[in-house]
């Protein structure tokens, strides 16, 4: 009784209002969706004496960042299949994501196995979209790919191609 | 003889004599069979002490190696969760179920979870996963709008978590023994020690054989003037389950007897204890034979052995004396009466208070659902997975070194085909009383774009061991071949979606004299229509002449190309389907559609350890680029039209578009297909009778309805736009005109479009079509 009094006194629009603000407040922020994650080149790991600098670069989904970081943990000790593991778990979260793509094509290419390293370069190439920095970056690392299958002329021409996109 | 002084000496006959009556009376003493006796004693002697060797080394080396051969235990995946996950409650409680959670007040214990409002606690168990162990966490999943929006353990935000896979089956060697090992230490104190005290109260006394014990069960059993009691401990019980045979002689129980003592001498009691707890047989599921307690929880109560309650123990206690006839399942009044029995006992001998003991005697016999996780098994699945496990493992190991394999079954997934299966199924049979059980099924499900196989139904009876339809039912695949040959089509570049075709009837004589004249489903010829409506009304005259002029032996290479590894007939009926497929053929072609040209193996196992833990091999993502991606998105499209407003329109009705799809039906209705893809998952569905016999249904009428019923369950997503795709206006010669000018507009390559369009001139007549002869004749 006593409440329904108190919300007659409160005057229509601003009990809408209140209600309104009580609302918002009470929504919790949504967390990303992992499948509308558009990866561009800032999420790929930089290049450090002829090495990624780490598997964890680069502003990811939670979940992608989490693996990353184990994958960059099984990294430092060379444990690649493990690495590798963790990554494709990464790809079951985000199917399309080339920033997964590229570092598992390069522990592809750590674990001597240039051809899946290629293949995956291409599903990134599919899902890259426009992105022009994107695309040359995952360009150069499928020429390292041609390179280790003795494919150095289609290599070159990739390398030639990215440095046109520069 | 020498005498003292050094002499030498000889007998007298008389001494010679009293010599003889010596030793004749030490013969006497001595006689001959006694010594014959004792010889043969001396030889039984060493022959028992071979014999007791032989034993001995037979007790240590079984008892010190690999007790057991440990079929492998496969795994469906697990079920990852991380915020912005869609995860519905049904999904989540279905997923905890499976494996084995109970619903708990406060989640207490692992295995255990409950519901606050929108929030679920999980108190996930510890796990072996492939890439480490994880130990139990209690987890708070918090939800919003379907979604997961945050986990918190301990007050931290977690970015991912796992939840424990199901077990979904196991390789078992010939003789189907099942077992999960369990340590002494997980055993719950309360059932060792009513196992002692019903099977062999004076264990920690006796050396193996306990002469008490025999006396006792001889007086039972005079009393009762027959065999009711044994009078072996649990380390003769042991040994006669681990050495010997059923046999029932006296030999073979000195033999049980000696080796109990041989293992007393050698072991503790403790590991004698470990290894019968291991051992013991205490069921049977269709092949599976259950042994050991850690099993037997799993299948009759659903838990892990640690969590098992007063009441379980004793049931399972009461099965050592007769697995089937104390089976509560199968006999669960017997079952209950032999568990109270067997509480008093343990109450008697202060293992629990009377007080629990009338709790427990007062508490209904209750088991797990059958179709539980520690019973249930997809056989339809595995078979799959052993076939594709066995180019990497030999068989003999698969059946014995307890691996663990992680594979890519998605429970929920394949819940929602059966099903789907199991209720379209009985609808369409509810339709005519002479299809009454006769319609059989298979379906495949598989991630577009890693080609996991996430469900595999071979069956409509999905939990039975046989006829594998989705991998070994070859069916003539009907209208599923169509996409192949809009593909070769638009591969040519001188076909686009907006080609005139004429749908008219069609002759082809082949070089037996024979005629190949297809009908439309509806008996009728269109006349001219654009080439996206031969698919997407799936007209089989204009399908029959673009596949004539494109050339039999180009859609062929297509076929392959698409990845399929099967013959492709030369004839032209195989442009309509007369080529005999599994839907796990099918699913494969379609793969390379979905996936967006990547021909890739589809996969069912993920990763494959030891029993211990080391992981012998993780299979990441393989797949070989054949087509262009743009022009995967260019055959979507039309594929897109049939689920829009072609033949599979009743898609769109119920999910939201775009989703990619064909609908298949083969000569006289003998089967029915559907092949669909979403953003997520492919899905071939194929419905027809094991008698081929036709049916009084169409792929869109059979097949279809299963398809959308399954992905109505798992949550479908619409396809993504087409990046690669622009439109054009295109005029009734199939001509691309401007912008401005009148015409129907199409989807092209945009890298294919040319900069500039011609402006809108007056129409011309049709230019003659360029036809690619074949060795056929064909008229019109």
């Amino acid at each position: 009784m006593v409440r329904l009094v108190v919300l007659r006194a409160v005057p229509l629009p601003l009990l809408f209002l209140l209600l309104l603000l009580g609302g918002l407040s009470g929504c919790t922020p949504l967390p990303p969706k992992p499948e509308q994650q558009q990866a561009t080149a800032d999420d790929l790991p930089q290049w450090q004496d002829g090495m990624l600098a780490s598997l964890s670069q680069g502003e990811h989904h939670p979940a992608v960042a989490s693996l990353f970081a184990k994958a960059e943990q099984a990294r430092q000790q060379q444990l690649w299949r493990k690495a590798m593991t963790y990554l494709d778990q990464a790809r079951q979260i985000q199917p399309r994501n080339p920033a997964v793509f590229y570092r598992q094509a390069w522990v592809s290419l750590q674990m001597g196995d240039a051809v899946r390293a290629e293949q995956l370069l291409q599903r990134a190439l599919v899902f890259a979209g426009g992105d022009r920095e994107l695309t040359r970056r995952l360009r150069l690392l499928m020429a390292e790919a041609l390179d280790a299958q003795g494919r150095g002329e289609e290599a070159r021409r990739l390398r030639q191609q990215a440095a046109w996109d520069v | 003889m020498v005498s003292r002084n050094g002499k030498k000496t000889s007998r007298s006959p008389s001494a010679k004599r009293s010599a003889s009556r010596q030793s004749s009376a030490q013969k006497k003493g001595w006689p001959r069979w006694l010594v014959w006796l004792l010889r043969l004693m001396l030889v039984g002697l060493v022959l028992t002490l071979v014999g007791l060797v032989y034993l001995d080394a037979q007790v240590r080396a079984k008892f010190d190696g690999n007790k057991w051969t440990l079929p492998a235990k496969v795994f469906a995946r697990p079920l990852s969760v991380y915020p912005g996950l869609l995860l519905s409650p049904e999904q989540l409680k279905a997923e905890l179920e499976w494996a084995d959670y109970r619903q708990q007040a406060g989640a207490v214990r692992p295995g255990s979870y409950y519901r606050d409002g929108d929030d679920w606690v999980v108190y996930r168990r510890a796990f072996p996963f492939w890439d480490g162990q994880e130990p139990a966490r209690k987890l708070r999943l918090e939800f919003a709008q379907g979604r997961v929006s945050n986990i918190v353990e301990d007050g931290d935000d977690q970015a991912l978590v796992r939840l424990e896979p199901q077990y979904i089956g196991g390789i078992f060697p010939a003789h189907n023994e099942d077992r999960e090992l369990v340590k002494l230490e997980q055993v719950p104190p309360a059932l060792v020690a009513a196992l002692i005290v019903t099977e062999d109260k004076a264990f920690f006394e006796h050396w193996g054989v306990s002469l008490r014990g025999i006396a006792r069960a001889m007086l039972a059993n005079v009393k009762a003037g027959g065999f009711v009691q044994g009078g072996s401990t649990l380390t003769q019980q042991l040994v006669k389950n681990f050495f010997l045979t059923s046999e029932r002689t006296l030999a073979r129980k000195v033999q049980e007897a000696l080796m109990a003592l041989l293992l007393e001498l050698h072991y503790s009691k403790e590991q004698i204890l470990q290894a019968y707890l291991n051992e013991v047989y205490l069921g049977q599921a269709g092949r599976r034979a259950i042994h050991g307690f850690g099993l037997a929880s799993r299948f009759y109560f659903g838990k892990q052995v640690q969590e098992l309650n007063n009441a379980e123990i004793a049931t399972l206690v009461g099965l050592v004396k007769g697995a089937s006839y104390y089976n509560p399942r199968r006999n669960p009044e017997r079952s209950k009466q032999r568990r109270d029995l067997i509480l008093g006992l343990m109450a008697e001998n202060n293992i629990i208070s009377d007080a629990q003991r009338i709790l427990a005697q007062g508490q209904p016999l209750v088991t797990a659902d059958s179709r539980r996780a520690g019973q249930r098994e997809y056989p339809a699945f595995l078979e799959l997975a052993k076939a594709q496990l066995q180019r990497d493992y030999r068989l003999e190991d698969l059946q014995s070194e307890g691996l663990h394999i992680f594979t890519t079954l998605d429970p929920w997934a394949q819940h929602a085909v059966e099903q789907a299966a199991e209720r379209q199924l009985a609808q369409l049979e509810s339709r005519s009383a002479k299809l009454k059980g006769q319609l059989e099924t298979a379906a495949v499900i598989t991630s577009v774009d890693g080609g996991e196989v996430r469900a595999l139904l071979g069956s409509r009876q999905a939990e039975f061991f046989g006829f594998n339809r989705a991998l070994a039912a070859k069916r003539a695949i009907g209208s599923l071949a169509k996409p192949v040959v809009y593909l070769t089509a638009l591969q040519t570049g001188r076909y686009h979606w907006g080609t005139p075709l004429e749908d008219k009837p069609v002759s082809v004589s082949g070089p037996g004299g024979q005629l190949w004249q297809p009908q439309n489903y509806d008996h009728r010829s269109h006349g001219v229509v654009p080439m996206v409506d031969g698919l997407a009304r799936s007209l089989n005259q204009a399908t029959a002449r673009l596949g004539m002029k494109v050339g039999l032996s180009n859609v062929a290479a297509t076929f392959h190309k698409l990845g399929l590894q099967a013959e492709v007939p030369p004839y032209p009926s195989m442009l309509l389907g007369a080529i005999s497929l599994s839907p796990y053929e099918v699913a494969g072609m379609y793969q390379t559609i979905a996936s967006q040209g990547f021909v890739m193996p589809l996969r069912s196992i993920e990763a494959v350890t030891t029993a211990q833990g080391q992981t012998l091999s993780s299979y990441a993502l393989r797949g070989e680029q054949a087509f262009d991606p743009a022009m995967m998105q260019w055959l979507r499209y039309g594929m897109e039209q049939v689920a829009e407003r072609g033949t599979a329109r009743r898609l769109t009705k119920v999910l939201n578009g775009p989703l990619a799809a064909k609908t298949g039906t083969s000569d006289d209705q003998r089967d029915a297909w559907f092949a669909g893809f979403d953003n997520r998952y492919l899905g071939i569905i194929w419905v027809g009778r094991d008698d081929n016999q036709p049916m009084p249904f169409a792929g869109s009428s059979a097949a279809l309805p299963i398809w959308l019923d399954t992905f109505r369950t798992v949550g479908s997503e619409p396809l993504q736009p087409a990046s690669a795709l622009r439109t054009a206006a295109v005029n009734e010669r199939g001509e691309l005109v401007g912008s401005g000018c009148r015409g129907t507009l199409y989807p092209f390559i945009s890298s294919r479009l040319p900069a500039s369009l011609p402006d809108c001139q007056p129409l011309q007549p049709e230019p003659a079509p360029e036809e690619k002869k074949s060795w056929f004749d064909w008229l019109f």
